[in-house]
């Protein structure tokens, strides 16, 4: 995003930034093009008297902070949109995760602080070491390596976003394994990371759930739960 | 995405906190399975079931022209509903958990087939499933937040903005509000629904933002 020499720095639309990338200054309020990812909510925001807020046409890799920060961009340079895929939303159509499974969801930035496309190869090449399998059709997975984590192109690799997910599946007895990779990884990347886990129900409990806390992980209490009503007819 | 995950706060708070959605899937690895294609009855059945329990807040994304509308950001709930199309997905938020009960009842019985997801405590979710003869199917369950946690705002700003799961309310929103309303510059309700309209899914829960930002207001400066 940008800001046009007609901002008359009433300084409105600083704090609606969620990274602080609007700098405000007596003369004239800037973005830093560094810290901006593209995300969108300043100009939707509204709140510029004069209208000075607008988005420049983008070109590679700065296209990627848009797909990955702006959920109503629709320029998709992976081929994937979002953040990620549907998960477990849809598991009771398709499958995806199967009884036995433990399913991440590794979104580096959230809540609220973003990341480099640099600290997503510095968690995808820790889970490489614990032999996860990287969902094909998520947007991260295209952009890196999979038998490496490496990225596949550089030039992304100080790229930031409001957020990006690894998404992955391993048996879930080795869920305490991966976690513990996790946090080794998080000593290097420069941001946090909010981790999901996804697990099928059975015969109505969480099996994951009592292996996590015999591993000394706890869970929130809350959280998402397929209810299984999801069926496709015929 | 997991958007409606990571919600945080007390086990208290949360007592009334719940999203309800249905979505249909789009395929997997390149096969359609055949969910989504006329979908969009269904899925105005789903809408008027939500839209019968007063949800705090609503969304239909995408509509038919590719938009995201939400109550929150000013749409009526005839515009949300008239912009549904087969590849919609339909977000509510609650704070009535008889209300997300009696919600789980009727999709039971309606059985429209659309993949519904219920996020919220985990015991009265199950607990309902229980009670409408239903069995939980999956779960995605939070283990919080790793890293550098000295990068993150005050646990009462996460509270509000981990509303938001596209982390699209700012932390910073949230202080600037949280300040006018400890001056009385605003009123709670207010600054909630300034936040809220950040929100594009709909899922941000206004009711409980404006309790969260009434407690933080009320709290010695920082």
């Amino acid at each position: 995003m940008k800001i046009n020499q007609k901002c008359v720095s009433c300084k409105n639309c600083v704090p609606y930034c969620p990274v602080g990338a609007i700098m405000p200054s007596d003369k004239a309020v800037q973005i830093d093009q560094d810290l901006c990812v593209e995300c969108g909510v300043c100009y939707r925001a509204q709140v510029c008297p004069v209208n000075a807020i607008y988005q420049p046409e983008l070109s590679w890799p700065r296209t990627l902070r848009a797909q990955f920060s702006n959920p109503v961009a629709y320029r998709h340079p992976t081929a994937i949109g979002g953040r990620g895929t549907d998960e477990m939303k849809t598991n009771d159509v398709t499958n995806r995760f199967k009884h036995g499974e433990a399913g991440f969801c590794i979104e580096l930035g959230r809540p609220g602080v973003g990341a480099t496309f640099g600290d997503l190869e510095k968690i995808t090449m820790q889970l490489v070491g614990t032999g996860v399998e990287f969902e094909p059709e998520n947007p991260t997975t295209l952009l890196i390596d999979t038998k490496t984590g490496r990225l596949k192109d550089e030039t992304v690799r100080s790229e930031r976003v409001l957020s990006c997910i690894v998404e992955c599946k391993t048996d879930e007895k080795r869920v305490a394994e991966v976690l513990k990779a996790l946090k080794g990884a998080s000593k290097t990347a420069n941001t946090v990371f909010s981790v999901g886990i996804i697990n099928r129900c059975k015969d109505g409990e969480i099996p994951v759930r009592s292996l996590l806390a015999r591993s000394g992980f706890q869970t929130y209490p809350n959280g998402k739960t397929n209810l299984g009503l999801g069926k496709v007819e015929n | 995405m997991t958007h409606s995950l990571h919600r945080l706060g007390t086990k208290e708070s949360l007592k009334n906190d719940y999203v309800v959605f249905a979505l249909t899937a789009a395929g997997i690895y390149g096969k359609d399975l055949g969910h989504t294609v006329g979908s969009a009855v269904k899925k105005k059945r789903f809408f008027d079931i939500i839209a019968g329990h007063n949800p705090v807040n609503m969304s239909v994304s995408p509509t038919q022209d590719r938009r995201r509308l939400a109550l929150a950001a000013g749409y009526s709930l005839t515009q949300l509903r008239d912009g549904i199309c087969d590849k919609s997905e339909i977000y509510s938020v609650f704070n009535d958990l008889d209300a997300v009960k009696k919600i789980v009842r009727e999709l039971k019985k309606e059985d429209l087939g659309l993949s519904v997801v219920v996020s919220g405590l985990f015991d009265e979710v199950f607990k309902c499933c229980t009670e409408t003869s239903l069995t939980p199917h999956t779960v995605n369950m939070s283990v919080g937040i790793i890293g550098k946690m000295e990068l993150l705002p005050r646990r009462e700003v996460l509270e509000l903005t981990t509303m938001c799961g596209h982390s699209l309310v700012s932390s910073r929103l949230a202080e600037h509000l949280i300040d006018k309303a400890k001056r009385k510059e605003i009123t709670p309700e207010k600054a909630a629904q300034t936040l809220s309209k950040q929100c594009l899914c709909g899922i941000f829960n206004t009711e409980r933002a404006a309790e969260f930002i009434e407690l933080a207001a009320a709290l010695p400066a920082q």
